[in-house]
C-alpha cells in the first residue's frame, strides 16, 4: 500500500522485482543503479544488498529512488529484490509485504522454464498468503538473459507467463548489459502512477 | 482509498515533538518513525549523514523478520521490540501499531531497557496520533487527474 504524506506533499511506492533463483533480479537493481539518470545527487541512494559471500541474495537488496513531482507530490520509489532460492520462501514472503507493483524477472534459458512457472505460482501463493491478489497488482514480465544460445522462444514464455484472461506488458532484456532493463521499470511505474489518477475525474483523450 | 492515514503539518508537528521528547529524555542519539512496510516517515536526533532511508528499511525488515520468528513460529503473542547491541551504539525497534514502528538508536552507555522504558509513553503518543488521522479523513485519494499522461511513461531515464 502506498504511503501518501500530504504534509510533505511525498507518494512513496515500493515495487519487487520477484523471479526464480538466479535470474538476474538483483542484476536489474545494480544496473538501474548505475545508470540511472538523476537531477540531483540527493534524490538517489545507495543500493543496499543483504546477500552472502557468494553473492546471492539473502535478505533482500533495496534501492529507493525518487523520481519527478507530481502535482507537487514528490514520487519515491522503494525498489525491492526477493531471495529467488526455494528455501527462502518465508523472505520473500516478507518483503512482499506493503508491496505495490511487481517486476517478474524470468530465465529465458530453456532448461529454467519449470523454475519460471514455479517462482510465479510461488509468487501467487505467497501474494494470497498477505491477502493480496495478483490480479490487483500491477505486474509486469521481463524476460532476461535473451543472449543466451539457448533461449527460449518469447512466444512460449508469454505461453507459460503471460496466459491469464488479462495479458500484462513483458520485455526482453540483457541486464548484465543493461539492455530492457528501464522499459520494464518504467512500464510498472506508469502503471501504478494511473492507479493514483480518480477516474472520476479523467479528462477526455 | 484505505491504509495508512494522510498526515498533515499538524501530525508531523506532533509526531517530531513526541520523538524529540524521547530523544531528550533519554539520551539517545536520533529516532526514526518508520512504516512497517519501509519506508521512512520522520527522522529525529543526531542522523548526520546517515542513510536514514536505508537505515528504515533494514529496521523494518529486521523487526517483521523477528516477528514472523516470535509470533509465527514460536507463538509467542507478547513480542513487541527487537534490539540489536553493538560496540558503540545499539538500536531498538518498538511496535507502535498494526503499521508503524519506532526506532531508537543510543550509545551503548545506555541501556536497552531504559531505553524502551522512558519510549514507552511515547508509543501509546504516537498511536493515539495515528488513530486520529486514520479518523480525520478515511476516504481521502490522491488524484493526479493533471498529470500528463506521456510523462508517466519515462520515469526512469537511462544516462545517456
Amino acid at each position: 500500500m502506498a504511503i501518501i504524506n500530504q504534509a510533505i506533499k511525498e507518494l512513496q511506492v515500493k515495487i519487487v522485482y520477484y523471479g526464480p533463483a538466479r535470474g538476474g533480479k538483483t542484476t536489474n537493481l545494480e544496473q538501474i543503479h548505475a545508470n540511472v539518470h538523476t537531477n540531483t545527487p540527493e534524490s538517489m541512494s545507495k543500493l543496499v544488498s543483504l546477500a552472502t559471500s557468494s553473492d546471492r541474495t539473502l535478505f533482500f537488496d533495496f534501492f529507493p529512488i525518487e523520481t519527478m513531482t507530481v502535482r507537487g507530490f514528490k514520487t519515491k520509489f522503494q525498489l525491492y529484490t526477493v531471495p529467488g532460492q526455494v528455501i527462502y520462501n518465508t523472505t520473500r514472503q516478507l518483503v512482499l509485504r506493503g508491496v505495490d507493483g511487481i517486476v517478474f524477472v524470468a530465465d529465458s534459458n530453456h532448461e529454467k522454464m519449470e523454475e519460471n512457472i514455479e517462482s510465479f505460482k510461488n509468487l501467487e501463493d505467497n501474494l494470497r498468503t498477505l491477502k493480496l491478489n495478483l490480479a490487483d497488482i500491477p505486474y509486469v514480465l521481463q524476460y532476461n538473459k535473451r543472449d543466451l544460445p539457448n533461449a527460449a522462444p518469447t512466444e512460449y514464455m508469454e505461453f507459460l507467463l503471460n496466459n491469464r484472461e488479462t495479458r500484462v506488458p513483458s520485455f526482453e532484456g540483457v541486464g548484465t548489459r543493461c539492455e530492457g532493463v528501464f522499459e520494464p521499470l518504467n512500464a510498472v511505474a506508469s502503471m501504478l502512477i494511473h492507479k493514483f489518477i480518480n477516474p472520476a475525474s479523467r479528462k477526455p483523450a | 482509498m484505505t491504509g495508512f492515514p494522510q498526515l498533515l503539518q499538524e501530525d508531523l508537528d506532533e509526531i517530531d515533538a513526541i520523538l524529540n521528547g524521547v530523544l531528550t529524555r533519554s539520551g539517545a542519539t536520533f529516532a526514526l518513525f518508520v512504516h512497517r512496510n519501509g519506508p521512512l516517515l520522520r527522522a529525529c536526533g543526531a542522523t548526520g549523514k546517515l542513510d536514514t532511508v536505508a537505515l528504515a528499511s533494514l529496521a523494518s525488515n529486521a523487526y517483521n523478520a523477528g516477528e514472523l520468528l516470535l509470533v509465527g513460529q514460536l507463538a509467542d503473542r507478547g513480542f513487541s521490540s527487537v534490539t540489536m547491541n553493538g560496540e558503540n551504539f545499539s538500536a531498538t525497534v518498538m511496535d507502535v501499531d498494526e503499521e508503524c514502528l519506532l526506532l531508537i538508536a543510543f550509545k551503548t552507555t545506555l541501556t536497552a531497557g531504559a531505553v524502551r522504558s522512558t519510549a514507552m509513553p511515547a508509543v501509546m503518543r504516537l498511536r493515539e496520533q495515528l488513530r486520529k488521522a486514520h479518523a480525520r479523513n478515511p476516504e481521502l485519494s490522491y488524484d493526479l487527474v493533471d498529470l500528463n499522461n506521456p510523462d508517466v511513461l519515462d520515469l526512469f531515464k537511462k544516462k545517456e
